[in-house]
């Protein structure tokens, strides 16, 4: 936790995600920065006793450094990680997309980047991009954002405006505001219908390493 | 070029009453619309930026609209550099020979889609059903209506007409059929459990993803879905071919109009300052990428809106289907959906579905279901202008003499004796005198000849002893009649 020195547009965007039922956290990087992901991804999840917990880690090229794996307890914990661009690596070898798919759709926890964050909705956006995907985000039942205090924006207008100034649209965007809901049985909210049911980011404080 | 929309055959008297008759239907609507028309107030009233977005999204929707035309060429060159294939088709036959041939080439059997007004117009299901095709709808509503082979009862709670024992007993039947196991109780959690796991087996093996779309961007070739679920994002990234069909009205100009309108459809369909799932998707799988469609094909449909777009219900088409009109209108939260008889309902199906499909395609709906309230204009973000719209459609069905003989000139009759205000003063005293046989416990509740009807469903207080311009001509010495 950092405290004091907060902006006013990290508080206004950390607000507004944990309204909509986000879960937050902060960190500077460094040691910190993995011990706190690590307990981030612990508290995701449902744990079954016994039972190790699958992430799928495709951070993409800002944060591929970040060794974060370690600080899990591998007796709890397996993580596969996607690093490279073209070819992308999974686990260490060559992507074949379809157990890239079957990673996903079997993993307990996405772990990715992010591409900006807007504090007026508290929505995060994130890019497909070579070496940058999405699934992580949408199919494991929870999902962990690493996000950099300065991508927060104001609004969604200047997110978008952001994406635009750094050229084409890529194939695929999308813009998360809290975990996905639905109400379409007698008007009840029901959090987790098709994509992740706990959505969580662990913001890094300060400069970051884009 | 009139566009064709699906009917239901029955007439609007038997529509109406079925949809009166179902008590379930009526508190489930009764409810889902006065959640949302509360939840759209109480995200006006925090959100410091609300009017000026809503205007701004509403300048952009009129702006696209104004010019159409080149916007699509534009739209069309921009996704094809993109890598998509990007096809106008004319209507429903058009769109379901499309995307048949499509699956006929790429040995394609088993399709999913997210929800989608446009196909429900176009009948797209029954027709891919027709064709071989095993379709799935994806959204929780939209899942248990295919289940139930029904319709959409409202635009954003499609299954809003049904509650949880029946979706519970539907779920069960399902998984009997299936020979899985159904859920565990009726409680909203089991269910909705139950719908996700059934769905996730479809969204895996699926060969086509078929998604409407909220808005088009002509600047950058850019498709926009909205969802709270995030089926759509499903639907287009996991099937090796995704189709996305949408209406031309959905094109916008630049990426900086779509800035204006993204928080529309959220903001005035369910409160929400932007929904759960925003995805923008400018073409298919890049290189190197194992996720998205091989294939990225957009359908940009007509079907009876391109005549619209010169006339006096151009604004008509800036419509984002947010569902705002339906949720403060006191006839459809009295009827529901099905009883509009066709794809849309609310003031805006009461008005678009006769201009789209032809004053003569259920010309009940601008006639018999809207009382001119005005509430519809009040919460429209784009500021359609419903309430005279009704007006001047019923001004043309009476006009292109749509009304039956007996009708007109009753009307005629009644117009003429009360448009003298001597000859109104003597009805009313006529009717005073009648009155006391009309009457229980100090309400009129029944009248002979022409009026009768009305009083089958309501009553009204009686004719005063005293009115005002017979009390007015009593006390005024000249004896002149107030004007």
């Amino acid at each position: 936790m950092i405290g004091p020195g907060l902006s006013p547009l990290l508080q206004a965007f950390r607000a507004r995600w944990e309204a909509l039922g986000g879960h937050y956290w902060e960190s500077v990087s460094g040691p910190g920065l993995t011990e706190t992901l690590a307990a981030a991804a612990d508290s995701l999840i449902d744990r079954v006793p016994g039972q190790t917990s699958s992430a799928l880690w495709w951070p993409g090229p800002a944060w591929a450094s970040l060794a974060w794996e370690a600080a899990l307890p591998p007796d709890r914990w397996t993580v596969t990680p996607v690093t490279g661009r073209e070819p992308l690596v999974l686990s260490g070898r060559p992507m074949d997309p379809s157990a890239l798919r079957s990673a996903a759709a079997s993993a307990a926890l996405g772990v990715t980047g992010a591409a900006w964050a807007v504090a007026d909705t508290g929505s995060v956006a994130l890019t497909s991009a070579p070496g940058q995907g999405l699934w992580p985000s949408l199919l494991p039942p929870s999902h962990l954002i690493v996000l950099q205090e300065a991508q927060v924006v104001a609004t969604v207008a200047d997110g978008l405006r952001r994406m635009r100034d750094e050229g084409p649209p890529p194939a695929m965007a999308k813009i998360i505001s809290g975990p996905s809901s639905t109400a379409d049985i007698e008007g009840q909210l029901w959090i987790g219908v098709h994509g992740p049911g706990r959505v969580g980011v662990v913001v890094v404080a300060g400069a970051g390493a884009d | 070029m009139v566009g064709r929309l699906p009917r239901d055959p029955a007439p609007w008297g038997e529509r109406r009453d079925r949809a009166l008759g179902n008590s379930v239907l009526r508190g489930n609507i009764r409810s889902v619309t006065r959640r949302l028309a509360d939840a759209r107030r109480r995200a006006y009233a925090s959100y410091p930026a609300s009017q000026v977005l809503r205007v701004a999204g509403r300048d952009a929707k009129r702006r696209a609209v104004a010019r159409v035309e080149p916007l699509l060429d534009e739209l069309r060159d921009r996704l094809a550099a993109n890598g998509a294939r990007v096809i106008f088709a004319e209507g429903p036959k058009e769109v379901a020979d499309y995307v048949v041939s499509l699956a006929a080439r790429r040995g394609a059997k088993r399709v999913v889609k997210s929800k989608s007004m446009l196909t429900e117009e176009l009948d797209l299901n029954r027709r891919l059903a027709v064709a071989g095709l095993a379709v799935r709808e994806t959204d929780l509503g939209e899942y248990i209506i295919q289940l139930l082979d029904e319709h959409p009862s409202h635009i954003l709670a499609p299954a809003a007409h049904r509650n949880r024992q029946e979706i519970h007993a539907l779920f069960q039947e399902t998984a009997e059929r299936e020979g899985v196991p159904g859920p565990t109780s009726d409680d909203v959690g089991p269910l909705t459990a139950f719908a996700r796991q059934r769905l996730r087996e479809d969204f895996l093996a699926a060969d086509i993803g078929i998604t409407g779309a909220n808005f088009l961007v002509a600047e950058t070739g850019t498709i926009v879905l909205v969802t709270n679920e995030g089926n759509a994002d499903m639907v287009a990234s996991l099937p090796p071919v995704h189709v996305v069909i949408a209406g031309i009205d959905k094109v916008l100009d630049t990426w900086a109009d779509l800035a204006a309108v993204i928080q529309q459809p959220a903001l005035s369909g369910v409160g929400q300052r932007l929904s759960a799932y925003t995805t923008l998707i400018s073409g298919p799988r890049a290189a190197g990428s194992p996720e998205g469609p091989e294939e990225l094909h957009v359908l940009l449909v007509d079907n009876g809106r391109r005549q619209l777009v010169d006339g006096p219900y151009a604004d008509v088409l800036t419509c984002i289907r947010c569902g705002a009109c339906y949720n403060v209108c006191p006839v459809y939260r009295q009827v529901g959906g099905h009883a509009y008889g066709s794809t849309y309902a609310g003031p805006i199906g009461a008005v678009e579905t006769p201009l789209l499909a032809g004053l003569d395609f259920l010309p009940e709906l601008p006639k018999s279901l809207c009382t001119l309230c005005n509430a519809c204009v009040e919460a429209c973000p784009m500021d359609i202008a419903l309430a005279d719209h009704f007006i001047t459609l019923r001004r043309r069905q009476v006009g292109e003499g749509r009304e039956a003989a007996g009708t007109r000139l009753t009307y005629r009759a009644w117009g003429r004796l009360w448009s003298s205000p001597r000859q109104y003063q003597r009805f009313v005293s006529w009717a005073r005198r009648g009155q006391r046989f009309m009457m229980r416990q100090g309400r009129l509740v029944r009248s002979p000849g022409l009026w009768a009807g009305w009083f089958e469903t309501r009553d009204m207080p009686p004719i005063a002893p005293e009115t005002f311009h017979e009390w007015w001509a009593r006390r005024a010495p000249s004896g002149k009649t107030p004007s």
